[in-house]
């Protein structure tokens, strides 16, 4: 039997053993250590089948525009005008099926219909529907792969983005930027592969920092927070008094010292804490080059919108992310917060639309004439969809929907991903995923299920752009192995280009 | 704070490195570390001696005001000294 692949850790750490008989610690030189910790095992040609790639990537790279709150999809892709004819009436039993609620809307004693107050019309060649809410996005309708028909099995916020984030509902597992840090390595050296950016200021539902953790992978894979202001990244800069000779001296006899614990103790853990030693170093000069916007000419800015001026807001991080991409980071995560609209959806959409409609946009049309959106993978979504019933009272000014994990639209864009698509279909209340006659369908995630997106399929497909089979790249914890798409997942061929 | 503590003249380089190691991973470092860190202690005092304001600064970062009476350039190469035990993994006990 061949030797499993995936006691990689503790194969280096047997490696190790055996050679600190024969030729002592020299074997083990650090650089061998930095990029691809895994392939030190005993058999590399085993393990470089198990991590990517598995075959030809499209795309290299991802940015993911996470819309934290659930963005209603009635209000800015999935136009039902039956909403608006029935706006009022109840919805139908014979739509609902009696299907869960969440505790918020379920003891209402109504649930009318809610029809968007606001304008659609069909965009460019491909005659995509979208919002008056979403010009800028509308006008490279083109250049998007809009899927209708996404759904979730979780109707609470939390489970929800974990579940999108890293396949699970429960806490605890990788997160996908950590898995294709994993599984694909590093395009710079100077960077983390995984770079989380938070809009700044937001409030809404809480984003937590185990969103881009690595889980049970090793620690050097986990996302890295970039914040607005003068430290990107906490407790990166040297304090002073300490120059860069110094520190450099120190940071070598700290490498040194480390390897004699690793000796003591053969804990895997203690590589990467050499390895994130030496990134971070090399980081003090890598972080402030990228996040300094100072260079940017005047027209990015107005690409992007005067927002982009202000550290922190959407718009400057969508900027940020096209300058990450640019120097290869491989995962760029960012979170808008505050799509949530129980209530006052009508004035809250709106804002929530000005200050990220014109920079999801400007940043596609930013990497496409850069030459980048071929290779990079720009996905825009919420954790799940919204109602097309009133939460709380329905009055002319003033209406809320709830959470709606059955059917709402997320898009893509580049990165081997179909432009000018819009994937799957609802039916006439906005309620279920449907055919394309309307007629309710009924997805499971047991088989794949045509028009249909799981969220384990739209992660087996983005994995699948980036060059990886998502049944292939796993990690035995436990005595179990895990993926990000669990024991799930198909990759939806109808999106990719 | 702790290289303050240290810093007493009567204790040579080796006791005062042995006394933070064991305050701060709960065991005496072995000879290899012992070493490592004395030369570390050397080069830094040796960085320090040429850049006094330099040592001010770091003595002047964090809450507790230092010791003046204390030779600056020797408790800054003693501070390093310090954060990179405090910084190593020995010092580490949860993961």
């Amino acid at each position: 039997m061949s030797p499993d692949p995936m006691h990689d850790q503790m194969s280096i750490t047997r490696r190790h053993f055996f050679g600190r008989s024969a030729a002592g610690l020299g074997g083990l030189a650090l650089a061998a250590m930095l990029p691809r910790p895994a392939l030190a095992g005993p058999d590399p040609a085993a393990l470089a089948r198990m991590l990517g790639p598995h075959f030809a990537p499209r795309a290299k790279r991802i940015i993911y525009l996470f819309q934290s709150g659930g963005p209603s999809q009635v209000d800015l892709f999935d136009y039902k005008p039956r909403l608006n004819k029935e706006h009022g009436q109840q919805l139908p039993d014979s739509v609902r099926h009696g299907q869960r609620l969440t505790g918020m809307s379920a003891n209402q004693s109504s649930i009318p219909l809610a029809g968007s107050p606001f304008k659609f019309r069909q965009w460019g060649g491909s005659g995509a529907w979208v919002s008056e809410l979403l010009p800028r996005t509308a006008s490279i309708a083109d250049e998007l792969c809009i899927v209708r028909s996404m759904w979730t099995e979780a109707i609470n916020h939390d489970p929800a983005i974990t579940f999108f984030q890293t396949g699970s509902q429960i806490a605890g597992r990788p997160s996908m930027g950590a898995w294709l840090s994993y599984g694909l390595g590093s395009d710079n050296d100077n960077l983390p592969a995984f770079v989380v950016l938070v809009s700044a200021g937001q409030g809404g539902q809480p984003l937590y920092a185990r969103l881009w953790g690595s889980g049970f992978l090793d620690s050097r894979y986990q996302g890295v927070q970039f914040r607005s202001g003068k430290e990107p990244v906490l407790y990166l800069s040297s304090p002073d008094g300490v120059c860069g000779s110094g520190r450099r001296a120190m940071l070598d006899k700290l490498a040194d010292l480390n390897r004699l614990q690793f000796e003591r103790e053969l804990d895997p853990e203690i590589e990467s804490r050499i390895a994130q030693y030496e990134l971070a170093y090399r980081m003090q000069t890598s972080v402030p080059d990228v996040t300094d916007l100072a260079a940017e000419p005047d027209e990015v800015f107005e690409l992007y919108g005067d927002d982009a001026r202000k550290p922190g807001t959407y718009a400057a991080n969508c900027l940020l992310a096209r300058r990450l991409a640019e120097r290869g980071v491989r995962f760029i995560q960012l979170y808008h917060q505050g799509w949530d609209q129980h209530g006052n959806l009508a004035g809250a959409i709106r804002g929530q639309c000005q200050e990220t409609d014109q920079a999801s946009a400007a940043l596609v049309t930013d990497l496409k004439r850069r030459g980048l959106l071929d290779d990079t993978l720009v996905v825009w979504g919420g954790e799940f969809g919204r109602t097309s019933y009133c939460q709380g009272k329905l009055s002319p000014d003033e209406f809320g929907r709830d959470h709606h994990p059955r059917c709402f639209t997320m898009w893509m864009a580049g990165g081997g991903v179909k432009p000018g698509l819009t994937y799957g279909h609802t039916d006439d209340y906005g309620y279920n995923l449907a055919d394309e006659s309307g007629a309710p369908i009924n997805p499971t995630k047991d088989h794949d299920t045509p028009g249909a997106v799981h969220v384990h399929d739209l992660q087996a497909t983005m994995l699948h752009l980036l060059g990886i089979d998502h049944e292939r790249l796993n990690y035995l914890y436990q005595g179990r192995r895990f993926r990000l798409t669990d024991v799930h997942g198909h990759v939806k061929r109808e999106l990719l280009a | 704070m702790l290289a303050q503590h240290a810093l007493p003249a009567s204790n040579s380089d080796q006791a005062r490195i042995a006394d933070m190691f064991r305050r701060l991973a709960g065991r005496s470092p072995n000879d290899r570390e012992a070493a490592l860190l004395l030369d570390l202690l050397a080069e830094q005092r040796a960085l320090y001696a040429q850049q006094p304001d330099e040592a001010a600064k770091l003595l002047g970062v964090g809450e507790a005001p230092p010791d003046d009476s204390r030779d600056k350039p020797e408790l800054a190469a003693l501070t390093i000294v310090a954060q990179t035990i405090m910084n190593s993994d020995a010092a580490v006990w949860q993961r």
